[in-house]
């Protein structure tokens, strides 16, 4: 089989696998971003209430929301706003698919290859979903301390991150990031001149 | 001289590398995110998002199906009696074409090979903007209960798995012996 069109088939079954797995997965994966929004939102006037999977303001689509309060500085005593971050459960699962078939389908030469490729991976992963999906759910948030603050009009850098996310940056990091693990975890291999020296015969 | 010869061919090497090349495909993509963010709002922003993408898509789909009466809108909607499709800022189908570029400057190919891979490249990246904003328009007034499945995933990540494949067709098949000598030799 041709290796281009072996990633086509890859690429459908993949997109396959997504639509079927999109909703479950955002449930299943919604106690991290809810752990990783948390541990975020420590040092910050912000209260992380709920992460799950929610219908969207269409209907059409099902949505993993975040529910947080914003206070106007960090120990105020009431809430100065109640903010709800969506992202639409299939972007959720674009991160995974993207980074787990290139990593699982990338060349290997061994098993053992393959399973230190998934062991480094999944931090790798953990990390990625930190900076992805993690972060475009907080958007709301800093949007409204930017406000409280009276600062409506301003462009703050997590919301260029979000719009990196939203132009195809999210694809380009999962990408980016698949590539990084199975460059770094491939088996340095013997250069052919330093084999030959160790096969030739000693001089006598 | 030597030196810059060197030089040259050890970031040829490094390119590549599928480290190397990623590297490079990432910090190329987030320049070019960043260089068309900040020409939001500006004329060259209107005509490529407006006149080259969202009324050629309005038209054709008057044109395939007549009695759509289609109209480009204020405020990028799509608007037909059934349905108002909002095309929102990362919708209009620009990263394929970003991630084209970013991918063929990252990676080691000649001059030639890089305007052909490009040219036959953004025509593709045309076509597939504009076929997913019109499937946008038909899924939304046809068969609304299938959005979620099409517009959440598979229309955003098809057209990128098509141009991905594009490219590693073009970068297999159309940069035999990409790198100089003096870099294959290194």
């Amino acid at each position: 089989m041709r290796p281009d069109f072996g990633w086509g088939v890859a690429a459908v079954v993949a997109l396959a696998l997504g639509v079927t797995c999109a909703e479950p997965y955002a449930r299943l994966a919604a106690p991290y971003y809810a752990c990783v929004d948390r541990f975020i939102a420590r040092g910050h006037p912000w209260e992380v209430t709920g992460v799950d999977v929610r219908p969207g303001k269409s209907n059409l689509t099902a949505e993993l929301q975040l529910r947080a309060n914003v206070f106007r500085y960090q120990g105020a005593p009431n809430r100065a706003a109640r903010v709800v971050g969506r992202v639409q459960v299939g972007e959720v699962i674009e991160t995974p698919l993207v980074f787990w078939t290139l990593l699982l389908l990338w060349p290997e030469e061994s098993i053992r290859q393959r399973v230190i490729r998934v062991v480094v991976g999944i931090p790798v992963f953990l990390g990625l979903e930190a900076i992805t999906t993690a972060a475009q759910l907080m958007l709301p948030m800093v949007q409204a301390s930017a406000i409280l603050a009276g600062d409506s009009q301003q462009v703050t850098p997590w919301d260029l991150w979000s719009r990196f996310l939203e132009a195809g940056g999210q694809f380009v990091l999962a990408l980016g990031f698949a590539i990084l693990v199975a460059a770094t975890t491939r088996r340095s291999r013997p250069r052919p001149d330093a084999a030959t020296a160790v096969q030739a015969p000693p001089p006598r | 001289m030597r030196l810059m010869e060197k030089s040259r061919s050890v970031i040829l090497r490094s390119a590549a590398t599928p480290l190397g090349f990623a590297v490079k495909f990432v910090l190329c993509f987030a320049v070019l995110f960043g260089a068309f963010e900040a020409s939001r709002g500006s004329a060259f922003e209107r005509f490529v998002v407006e006149d080259m993408i969202l009324v050629p898509t309005t038209d054709l789909i008057n044109v395939v199906t007549p009695r759509e009466q289609a109209q480009l809108a204020a405020d990028r909607v799509i608007s037909s009696p059934g349905s108002n499709l909002h095309v929102t800022r990362g919708c209009e189908g620009i990263e394929m074409f970003l991630l084209l570029v970013a991918g063929i400057i990252a990676f080691p190919a000649s001059g030639r090979q890089r305007l052909r891979g490009l040219l036959i490249g953004s025509i593709l990246a045309y076509v597939l903007s504009i076929t997913r904003l019109m499937a946008l328009h038909y899924i939304l007034r046809y068969s609304p209960e299938a959005w979620q499945a099409l517009h959440g995933l598979v229309l955003p990540l098809a057209p990128i798995i098509v141009i991905a494949l594009y490219f590693m067709r073009w970068s297999g098949g159309g940069t035999q012996n990409p790198l100089p000598p003096a870099a294959r030799a290194a």
